[in-house]
């Protein structure tokens, strides 16, 4: 049986601010075992796109940085870049995009704000896989070979995997580019030319020149396309999806990786999920709507896949907010499950197969956070 | 490339007693002179190469030499990012060795986003591991290098180096710059001809001698054993036991017990030269990365000290400033280094000095063993550039437009914000002065406080 700890999102005074609720999960047991005076100390934050305004405010990570680093730990702040061709497509623009979402490596961050997978995003190794179904993947060399890490997950539906949690992190989040590429590979994009107005707005975001030409006369190109869903991100027109079959697959494989990754690693791995500003489309997407449930505070746990499933509990038992899509989908009541009315997945089958792989267990116990 | 035609370099020296004669407006002016704004086309990734120094050394460059040349970048519509490789453990106390080590001591020299303006990237990732294989069909030793991804993916770079000495390479300027700092940590292993194969074919292993080597009445001995990142040393009552098998040759054993000033472990005698010639077909190998006329060279003669930017410290310098470099032949840019830094006076306090040299004389070669011309001839073989150089020396001509021009306002502050600022608000015209007595009584009181009169 797993722990899993929840600081819930309500704050009545100073003594429960987001600082004060940092203050409680360093407190805690598990992480005291990882925040160690001169051992590194990694924390791996989701780095979101330009235009994508619900992620998390930077002082929640600057508090992470430099009260760990008050403890002596020797912390660093990763993530990795895009594979679409986005604001986070390579490794200067990252940096320029951590910059405007107000992450400054010089000024807040003692120059320790790091690429996990290197300026190119290829930096990483092939570490094989045990699961049923990648033989292996390429994962990031800092993540793996740098001391304890912090996973913080900013939760949010994710139209793949159900919810972008500690899993979908871990499995997705932690790879090179390589890695990446081969778990999108089970997604096939499926261009409709009806739907398609011909705005252009997707030609930029394509690296492989799959999708080509000019507003008024865009084609899409099967055959050299590599499945980064750039354009699936940034079609406004609902024309470019995803094959429903290779979803299942695809999940499945982001399984494998976390699991993979979760074996790898050096150190102690301790995974915090921020259910706050819960919006239908995850980080990495160029636009936010607004969140479908309120502000539910902090899940954390040693184990992600109860970590995950205590996060889509929470957000299941949730009421929806007015006005949001919770309410276009008939589904503001406590106890629907939003996350299926959303994306049309759940995130119970990976975490089954998950759980099978023992990358954690789906049975845990609810702890509030001294 | 290497004829028998001079390349040119151009030189500006040190030294400036007015705004046009910055060293910085001097460096801008000599990237333009020398045409490295050619190098440069709109949205390249341009990598702007320097040495950031290890932890605890100052003789190293400043900020503001580097984020001079980033502005240029920016101006000539490059996406510049300053970049510098991960090292192989040199020492016990080697601070550059991850990326995580080398950004610390990058951020302690101030050299991060806020002073440069630009990203400073480690080019080999977060364990020296991220690098692309290069061949050297035409090397003089190796055969391949591997360089760092990041500046091997760049369109364009800047070899921005810092001249000094280097006990292994005798110099290190923009050869060195590249032929070590852009390898990455297999790279590196390359370079400095370690075990890599054949142990029989490694040149620089840590040769132990047995008379100098004081076994564990060494008051180093615990330092010694731990150096060794492989636990490949133990020391024993009669001295130091290699295990060879183990032994990767990162030199951190041999640049412990040198640091410490013991002398149980050392090289062979013709490993220094050697290693030069390594380290010219090693930056070829970085060449080789771009296409032809997309790397520019510089090289600020500041801060001469006698050895390598990688050491934690620095000794007095064996010159005073010589002045900043500019071409775009990495042969003919080192050549003219090592010319006028030996021309240039001896530094005072320096080894130069204890050593009794003239200017003139090979300042490297006294003081580090072997003469640096040997990396330029052997570059020179390579087809790296050429020995034969033509010197332009540059001196900025003093007029209003070249003291306006590289000044962050283009409008004199006190034309802009200033006047507009007095207009509304004059501290000096708001509040009385008070004086203790009128000034004739105490304007020639002043010679009371000069004890030198």
């Amino acid at each position: 049986m797993s722990n899993v700890y929840w600081i819930k999102g309500r704050s009545e005074s100073v003594s429960r601010n987001i600082v004060a609720k940092i203050d409680a999960l360093l407190n805690l047991e598990e992480m005291t075992r990882l925040v160690v005076p001169d051992e590194s100390l990694a924390i791996k934050i989701n780095l979101s796109e330009i235009g994508y305004n619900h992620y998390l405010p930077p002082i929640i990570i600057n508090t992470l940085f430099s009260k760990t680093r008050a403890l002596g730990a020797k912390t660093l702040i990763t993530d990795g870049c895009s594979l679409f061709k986005g604001s986070r497509h390579d490794g200067y623009s990252w940096m320029d995009a951590a910059l405007v979402m107000g992450f400054s490596s010089g000024e807040s961050f003692d120059n320790q704000l790091m690429q996990s997978a290197g300026y190119t995003n290829e930096e990483g190794k092939f570490w094989p896989a045990d699961g049923d179904y990648l033989a292996g993947v390429e994962i990031g060399s800092l993540l793996t070979d740098t001391g304890n890490l912090i996973v913080v997950s900013h939760v949010t539906a994710h139209p793949q995997l159900g919810i972008a949690g500690a899993v979908g992190n871990l499995g997705l989040g932690f790879l090179t580019a390589s890695g990446r590429l081969k778990i999108h590979s089970c997604l096939e994009i499926q261009y409709d030319k009806g739907q398609c107005d011909q705005c252009g707005i997707c030609l930029p975001y394509c690296p492989t020149g799959a999708i080509s030409g000019k507003p008024g006369a865009v084609s899409f190109d099967q055959r050299i396309c590599n499945s980064c869903l750039g354009c699936h991100v940034s079609c406004p027109n609902g024309a470019i999806g995803i094959a429903p079959e290779g979803i299942p697959e695809f999940q499945n494989c982001v399984v494998d990786a976390a699991h993979t990754v979760r074996k790898h690693l050096r150190g102690r791995a301790f995974f915090i999920n921020f259910l706050s500003s819960v919006t239908p489309q995850p980080d990495d997407y160029p636009f936010s709507d607004i969140p479908f449930i309120p502000d539910l505070g902090i899940i954390a746990s040693e184990d992600p896949v109860a970590a995950d499933l205590a996060t889509y509990q929470l957000i299941i038992r949730a009421p929806g907010i007015p006005g949001s899509i919770a309410q276009n989908l008939n589904v503001l009541e406590k106890g629907q499950d939003k996350i299926e009315a959303i994306t049309g997945q759940t995130p119970t089958d990976m975490l089954t197969y998950a759980q099978k792989l023992e990358l954690g267990s789906n049975v845990f116990e609810f702890l509030s956070a001294p | 490339m290497a004829g028998k035609e001079a390349s040119k370099v151009w030189f500006a020296a040190a030294g400036a007693t007015n705004w046009t004669e910055s060293t910085v407006c001097k460096a801008k002016d000599l990237f333009y002179a020398a045409g490295l704004d050619k190098c440069i086309e709109k949205d390249d990734s341009v990598a702007v190469k320097i040495h950031c120094g290890e932890y605890n050394r100052t003789a190293c460059l400043r900020p503001e030499f580097v984020t001079a040349i980033v502005e240029e970048v920016k101006a000539c519509g490059g996406k510049p990012f300053v970049t510098d490789t991960t090292t192989l453990t040199y020492h016990l106390y080697n601070n550059r060795c991850t990326g995580q080590m080398e950004q610390e001591g990058a951020n302690r020299h101030g050299l991060n986003w806020a002073s440069l303006q630009a990203p400073f990237i480690i080019s080999d990732g977060f364990y020296g591991e991220d690098d692309l294989r290069v061949e050297l069909p035409e090397g003089n030793i190796l055969k391949e290098t591997y360089i760092g991804r990041g500046i091997y993916e760049a369109d364009a770079c800047i070899n921005l180096a810092h001249a000094k000495g280097h006990p292994i390479t005798a110099m290190g300027a923009c050869i060195k710059n590249f032929g070590i700092g852009a390898q990455s940590k297999r790279g590196k292993y390359q370079t400095h001809l370690a075990f890599w194969g054949d142990p029989d074919e490694a040149i620089g292993y840590p040769k132990v001698n047995r008379e100098a080597c004081q076994g564990t009445e060494c008051p180093y001995a615990k330092m010694c054993e731990d150096s060794c990142p492989e636990e490949a040393i133990k020391v024993e009552p009669e001295g130091v036991v290699l295990d060879y098998e183990k032994c990767a040759l990162c030199y951190s054993c041999q640049v412990t017990c040198m640091f410490t000033g013991m002398e149980g472990i050392g090289f062979r005698d013709d490993y220094f030269p050697l290693a030069q010639i390594a380290m010219s077909d090693a930056a070829l190998g970085c060449i080789k990365t771009f296409k032809p006329g997309k790397i520019g060279y510089m090289a600020y003669a500041f801060d001469i000290a006698p050895e390598c930017d990688c050491f934690p410290w620095n000794g007095n310098y064996v010159a005073p400033d010589v002045g900043v470099f500019a071409s775009k032949d990495p042969v003919a840019i080192d050549t003219a280094v090592a010319d006028m830094i030996d021309k240039a006076p001896i530094g005072p306090n320096s080894r130069a000095e204890e050593l009794g040299l003239k200017p003139g004389e090979d300042k490297f070669k006294a003081v580090n063993a072997f003469t640096p011309r040997i990396q330029l001839k052997a570059g020179e073989k390579i087809g790296m550039g050429t020995m034969n150089y033509e010197l332009i020396e540059y001196e900025p001509e003093l007029n209003p437009e070249n003291i306006a021009k590289w000044q962050i306002r283009k409008v004199p502050m006190t034309v802009s914000p200033m006047r507009e600022a007095f207009k509304n608000h004059h501290l000096g015209r708001e509040f009385e002065f008070g004086r203790h007595k009128p000034a004739k009584e105490w304007a020639e009181e002043w010679q009371q406080f000069d004890p030198t009169l």
